[in-house]
């Protein structure tokens, strides 16, 4: 058969184009800032050149030669593995709680638990700075887990609530009728299945805690930021190269979760 | 059918996706005014033949002509089609005389013009006092009638329907498909319907067109369908069946024809062609048999003893389930009477049926339905 | 199953230690800060919040932030729909595959995309030295209120964009469908069916979006100038150089009240049941 197979005809109008065209501009403006910053992490010297005049990973040497680099990343390394702990433990039970649970109050709770996620941030950060220092514990990684984990708990909560409508209601009363009690089941039924969802709420909680500055830059002791306040207060001082460096290497700590938590949950 | 009465014409259509033969090539005229349906289980190509028909996707070959014109990549929405979805496809957002209305007012009909028409069809389906609320505020059988009149409403050419009753539960589907024929018959508009439930194709239906697998299986008028199915798939999809073995095909003096697998010979009566397989298998409708006791006598020339296995109750009718001693079960069917006393199971008995009952199916290794 | 007396306590009861935590981490400092807020050196009175209002600085930012705001949102939802509207016609893969494109930077550090921009930005930025190159002149973008906006509007995109996406997909296809069948254009169908049954989305993408920007810190410092303070800056400046905790948690309780009125305005419209379906 030499005749192409027919197609619908479709309006075609300059409307439709437009906006097309639109959206990948919007495309375009959401991750070429993401972008720019790694060709720029391979300058030589402290000035930003783009493109870069002698590329070298000189800048990415600088960093990890560094003790005050080191010692801000491996602090915030530590406050984000508790923190996304910390979320987990109590975020997942209370998915679950939410989801397979119906009693009086259940959406003010809901409501509190997720909080968080709509109230500003300076406002807890200047909470727990007020509280803490009536405690008389200013300066101290404590608080700032805590504040990480209150702000982590809201994507850990409605991240395994997605991961549990995929679960089977019956799969649960099939284990209650064959004996099991509430907490048997959960663990023996609903957590296995639940694993792909706990597993990309943790990485979220990391990189929630890994990257958030406001809170961390109230509560972090003077001699001892946390990465974020180092960068943050590094760029107010000056823009150079080291920057770029770092913030790529940041990147690409997003864009590994990203894709591997995509991985995880595609292959449900 | 001349050229005239051709409401559709679909001219050695067909429709692949990569390697998926989604319908075979098909050619099928449906007449003005007709009520067609398309019947088959999913995956049989009936929605396929409406989505190309209503023009959501162009054949891979062939040509599609709707009221003399051709249609075949011509878009949804200059082919003037009504359609009717099952789960009604009403805006949420508009009220039922917002619903109704949209159509016209695509077609620009002036305000005076569009209530005038919107009252007649909301009235021609019994909905007048519904004309205000939001669809939301309607039961399932309110939505699909106000679906129906949006489609009346600005006239067009063909109404299809997709399996509109299937949200519905038994009663209100029962009640729905005698609306859907009274209106059909008031109003004379050709209408293509798609189901999968084969009662309601039956009594709703000019014509019935069975697919399977992507064909064409048979297509004809309910009573030919139903009586004169052509192959094993339509005499089993229509209706209920048994289906028995014949070992030979030759005919003797006597009219007969065909040997039973359980020795008998097979009467078959001149009513329908005989199929040109080598081999065949003969049909008999449960409710063509007669259940005699052991060693009955019967004017009817099919006979075959047989031992009841069970007898149930269905309400109007009663279902005996009788082996056979080639080990083939039969199904009789019988109207429930009060005074009918079932005899228990393990009892002989002799089952009789009319030569003209007998329908003999090609055998060319197809499975049934 | 959840009927049961025992099941109800049960879920309660795994909801719990979330419960006692938030109600101390949250509940607890926002208490204090209401309280700090209320308090003074000479005892409860209401002088700090007379003090800030009274203050041209205060009124000054909070029409800066109002202004940012709203501006912001407005921008980020004419970038943010089409996006949306883009996604919700691909196929599930190619859907995917773009999304990413709209993750990684949500995921990305503000502080990584702040500076960014400064790079992109700024008088010997990408930007400006293209332009220049091309012989154009110079745009000034950094250190005033068009940076600030065009930081914060890339960071709102993915929040006004999520709640969008969901309410467009959750469309019934049928709709467009018997739409078209009806004699109905693609632009027609869009502003009848798709644009209304999406303002539930839109609603929530808008109520997230204020709520984020209300609050925001970082994006100002670094893209803003002078005239670009936000309330979240003040209550930085009273706490860290002024020391002033009174007037400090003063700000912030304005600010708190600020969100929960837009919180408010918005509970009507189902906003905040699409928030929770659109992760």
């Amino acid at each position: 058969m030499a005749a192409a197979e027919p197609t619908i005809e479709v309006e075609r109008s300059w409307l439709s184009t437009a906006a097309t065209v639109w959206a990948w501009l919007g495309y375009a403006f959401l991750i070429l800032p993401t972008l720019i910053v790694i060709p720029l992490s391979f300058n030589s010297t402290t000035e930003l050149a783009f493109p870069p005049r002698s590329p070298s990973f000189h800048q990415y040497r600088q960093y990890f030669s560094d003790a005050g680099w080191i010692d801000a990343t491996m602090l915030s390394v530590w406050i984000a593995i508790l923190s996304a702990g910390l979320s987990l433990l109590l975020g997942v039970p209370a998915a679950y709680g939410l989801s397979r649970g119906s009693f009086p109050g259940k959406t003010a709770l809901s409501g509190l638990l997720l909080g968080p996620a709509l109230t500003p941030v300076i406002v807890m950060a200047l909470g727990l700075y007020i509280y803490f220092a009536h405690l008389g514990l200013s300066g101290v990684a404590m608080p700032i887990v805590l504040g990480h984990t209150l702000i982590a708990i809201p994507f850990v909560i409605v991240t395994t609530m997605s991961g549990m409508r995929h679960i089977d209601r019956n799969l649960e009363v099939a284990g209650m009728i064959m004996g099991g009690s509430h907490f048997y089941v959960f663990r023996k039924i609903t957590l296995p299945l639940l694993r792909p969802s706990i597993l990309a709420s943790g990485l979220f909680a990391f990189l929630i805690s890994f990257d958030e500055v406001i809170i961390a830059f109230f509560l972090s002791k003077a001699g001892n930021p946390t990465l974020a306040v180092k960068i943050f207060a590094s760029i107010q001082w000056e823009i150079s190269s080291i920057i770029a460096a770092i913030s790529t290497l940041l990147t690409l700590l997003s864009l590994v979760i990203c894709l591997f938590v995509a991985a995880l949950l595609e292959k449900k | 059918m001349t050229a005239d009465d051709v409401m559709v014409r679909l001219d050695g259509v067909s429709k692949s996706y990569g390697a998926a033969i989604a319908l075979t090539t098909t050619s099928l005229d449906v007449r003005r005014g007709e009520f067609l349906t398309l019947l088959g289980p999913s995956g049989s190509g009936k929605t396929t033949l409406l989505n190309l028909i209503a023009g959501m996707v162009a054949p891979s070959a062939g040509k599609v002509w709707i009221d003399g014109r051709d249609v075949t990549t011509m878009p949804p929405a200059k082919r003037n089609l009504g359609m009717v979805f099952q789960n009604y496809a009403l805006l949420p957002h508009m009220t039922i005389f917002e619903n109704v209305t949209y159509p016209l007012r695509i077609r620009k009909l002036g305000e005076a013009d569009i209530k005038a028409k919107v009252a007649a069809v909301l009235d021609l389906v019994h909905l007048s006092h519904v004309v205000d609320r939001l669809p939301r505020q309607l039961s399932g059988g309110q939505q699909q009638r106000v679906a129906l009149a949006r489609c009346l409403v600005y006239d067009p050419a063909l109404i299809l329907m997709d399996e509109p009753l299937g949200a519905l539960d038994k009663k209100l589907r029962e009640q729905m498909q005698f609306e859907i024929k009274r209106l059909h018959q008031q109003l004379g508009t050709t209408i293509l319907y798609v189901t999968h439930d084969q009662e309601e194709a039956l009594s709703m239906s000019d014509r019935i067109v069975l697919l399977n697998l992507g064909r064409i299986v048979q297509a004809a008028s309910p009573t030919e369908l139903y009586f004169g199915p052509s192959s094993i798939f339509a005499a089993t999809f229509l209706g209920a069946s048994n289906i028995l073995d014949v070992t030979d095909v030759a005919a003797d003096g006597q009219g007969s024809v065909g040997v039973l697998s359980t020795g008998q010979r097979l009467h078959v009566g001149d009513r329908l062609p005989r199929p040109t397989t080598a081999k065949v298998k003969a049909l008999v409708r449960p409710e063509s048999i007669v259940l005699l006791p052991a060693g009955g006598t019967s004017e009817l020339p099919n006979q075959i003893d047989g031992t009841l296995l069970l007898s149930s109750i269905l309400g109007g009718v009663i279902h005996h389930h009788v082996s056979l001693a080639d080990g083939k079960t039969v199904v009789v069917q019988e109207l429930t009477r009060a005074s009918r006393r079932l005899s228990d199971p393990g009892t002989p008995v002799r089952l009789a049926w009319a030569a003209e009952d007998t329908v003999l199916l090609p055998d060319d290794g197809a499975e049934a339905a | 199953m959840s009927g049961n007396e025992n099941s109800r306590l049960f879920f309660f009861a795994f909801l719990l230690p979330a419960t006692i935590f938030t109600a101390l981490v949250l509940l607890v400092p926002l208490g204090s800060v209401v309280v700090e807020s209320l308090t003074n050196p000479s005892g409860w009175t209401l002088a700090g919040y007379r003090e800030i209002f009274a203050s041209r600085l205060f009124r000054l930012v909070l029409v800066s932030t109002v202004e940012i705001t709203l501006i912001s949102t407005v921008v980020t939802f004419l970038i943010a729909y089409p996006i949306a509207y883009h996604l919700s016609k691909q196929t599930p893969r190619r859907r995917a595959l773009l999304m990413m494109l709209v993750m990684l930077p949500f995921w990305t550090s503000i502080l990584v995309k702040s500076f960014a921009f400064m790079v992109l930005l700024g008088r010997q930025g990408i930007l400006n030295t293209s332009l220049d190159y091309l012989g154009l002149p110079g745009v000034q973008l950094l250190f005033n209120r068009t940076g600030v906006i065009i930081g914060t509007v890339h960071s709102l995109i993915p929040f006004m964009l999520f709640p969008i996406l969901t309410s467009l997909l959750a469309l019934n296809p049928d709709l467009p469908k018997v739409a078209q069948l009806m004699g109905a254009g693609r632009l027609r169908i869009f502003l009848t069916i798709t644009l209304p049954l999406s303002l539930p989305g839109i609603a929530a993408g808008v109520m997230l979006a204020m709520v984020h920007t209300l609050g925001y810190y970082v994006t100002a410092a670094l893209l803003g100038g002078k005239g670009d303070m936000m309330i979240a800056s003040l209550v930085d400046l009273y706490t860290r150089e002024i020391l002033n905790w009174n007037l400090a948690s003063a700000i912030s309780v304005t600010l708190f009240v600020m969100c929960c009125l837009v919180l408010l305005l918005f509970s009507r419209s189902k906003a905040l049941a699409t928030v929770s379906q659109s992760s």
